[in-house]
């Protein structure tokens, strides 16, 4: 009921945006904008260029504005046009290679050296995130982090719903498996012993 | 429930996405098998920390930014609908694909002097007409049929003219003959027209006028019995 409402909403905002309204774009930005940099954020692990591509998301949202089909969710279309901008980067990456001073030493070792620290669990769990493969990650993300439907998920990358679910099982349960030693560390610690489980 | 199926579905029970069956059959068994209770524990504590994962940081200018380039856009919009209509160029090139071609052939033909053979008549035509008077104006006569004016037309004949008289000729031949008796089956066929009729067709009635000077001054009209010459018919 209440994703219907807030459906219905965002038409309403769309329509007066193509209607040339920018105070209802504008608040289409202030109320998608947090949740597209999270998601985008974690996908490309880089901040300014996950802002440069929700920034390219609401242009784009702005220039087709006239082809919007109301037939679907404004979010749906929304994240759609999100995740392919952020795929097309990692693409673009991966075909040009940029090479970091911190990246040499290895993000298996990064990760070690934040999991020293328990109490800092959300970032190890970021990290873990970030070395899920891309397709479970996505899945991951747009289902656990962001809460969205798994029907929405489905249709925002465009595959079939069982596979959806799939995907983020098979994510949780790799998430699982990199954080079970150091989860144990965290709960002993939590639980007042002073010493991690094994030096026990 | 075995702890196979059981762990195969600890995710989506730690996150209540299962059945109510399906989550109260998980229950009962987590509850006599530890160690699928320590595998949904870190589940739980996976959905903890996700919680906990702090908001990706936005940048205090994102906004502005952002309408500067939304400015732009709506500029190059309007700047475009001014200059150039929408969907212009796609029906423009589309209607204006065939009127291109005939333009280009148009062209071709008046650079390959096409238009000058159109206006200057062939010189070989016009020797072969000046040769050819004599002979094909005689065999024309001799050999047109009586009728033979009326189907001709413009279109049928380069010659129309001339066959137009050659009919006109045949034409008066025929009232001529028939004025004289000819044709018919010893006096006037019962069908045939009157004297006034064929006089007016000839040109000869009493209110009709001659508008074109006809080409025969002398005709030969076949009789049964020897040759009647008929001069100077107007």
């Amino acid at each position: 009921m209440k994703g219907e409402t807030e459906k219905q909403a965002d038409y309403n905002l769309f329509e007066r945006v193509q209607n040339g309204d920018m105070v209802a774009f504008n608040e289409l930005v202030e109320k998608y904008k947090q949740r597209l940099m999270n998601v985008i954020t974690r996908m490309i692990q880089s901040n300014e260029e996950a802002e440069d591509i929700v920034q390219e998301t609401f242009v784009r949202v702005y220039q087709h504005r006239a082809s919007f089909d109301f037939k679907h969710c404004f979010s749906t279309w929304l994240y759609t046009i999100a995740l392919n901008l952020a795929r097309n980067e990692l693409r673009k990456r991966k075909r040009f290679k940029f090479f970091d001073i911190f990246d040499l030493k290895g993000n298996e070792a990064e990760i070690a050296v934040e999991m020293d620290m328990p109490s800092n669990l959300p970032q190890i769990l970021q990290k873990a995130v970030d070395t899920l493969p891309e397709k479970y990650k996505t899945a991951f993300i747009l289902r656990d982090i962001e809460e969205l439907p798994y029907e929405e998920v489905a249709k925002v990358m465009n595959i079939p719903l069982g596979t959806v679910k799939s995907r983020v099982n098979r994510a949780r349960a790799l998430l699982r498996e990199k954080l079970k030693p150091r989860m144990e560390e965290y709960n002993a610690l939590s639980k007042g012993t002073l010493l991690p489980v094994s030096l026990l | 429930m075995r702890c196979r199926k059981v762990r195969s579905f600890l995710s989506a029970y730690s996150k209540s996405e299962l059945t109510e069956a399906r989550h109260r059959a998980i229950f009962e068994h987590l509850e006599s098998c530890p160690e699928c209770r320590r595998m949904e524990a870190g589940f739980r504590e996976v959905n903890g920390a996700l919680k906990k994962i702090p908001a990706a940081q936005i940048s205090a200018d994102f906004n502005s930014r952002l309408l500067s380039r939304i400015t732009d856009e709506r500029y190059r919009e309007v700047r475009t609908k001014a200059f150039l209509p929408k969907q212009a160029p796609v029906i423009g090139m589309r209607r204006m694909a065939p009127v291109l071609a005939t333009f280009c052939l148009m062209l071709a033909f008046v650079l390959t002097g096409g238009i000058e053979k159109l206006l200057v008549p062939d010189q070989e035509y016009m020797v072969a007409q000046q040769d050819a008077p004599l002979n094909e104006l005689d065999n024309r006569y001799m050999t047109v049929t009586p009728d033979a004016g009326r189907t001709l037309s413009q279109h049928e004949s380069k010659h129309w003219r001339f066959d137009r008289q050659v009919a006109r000729a045949n034409r008066v031949r025929g009232y001529m003959n028939q004025l004289a008796g000819a044709n018919t089956f010893g006096g006037t066929a019962p069908w045939s027209p009157d004297r006034k009729t064929l006089l007016d067709r000839l040109g000869l009635g009493f209110n009709t006028t001659y508008r074109h000077q006809p080409i025969i001054r002398t005709y030969i009209a076949p009789q049964t019995d020897g040759v009647k010459e008929v001069q100077q018919i107007y």
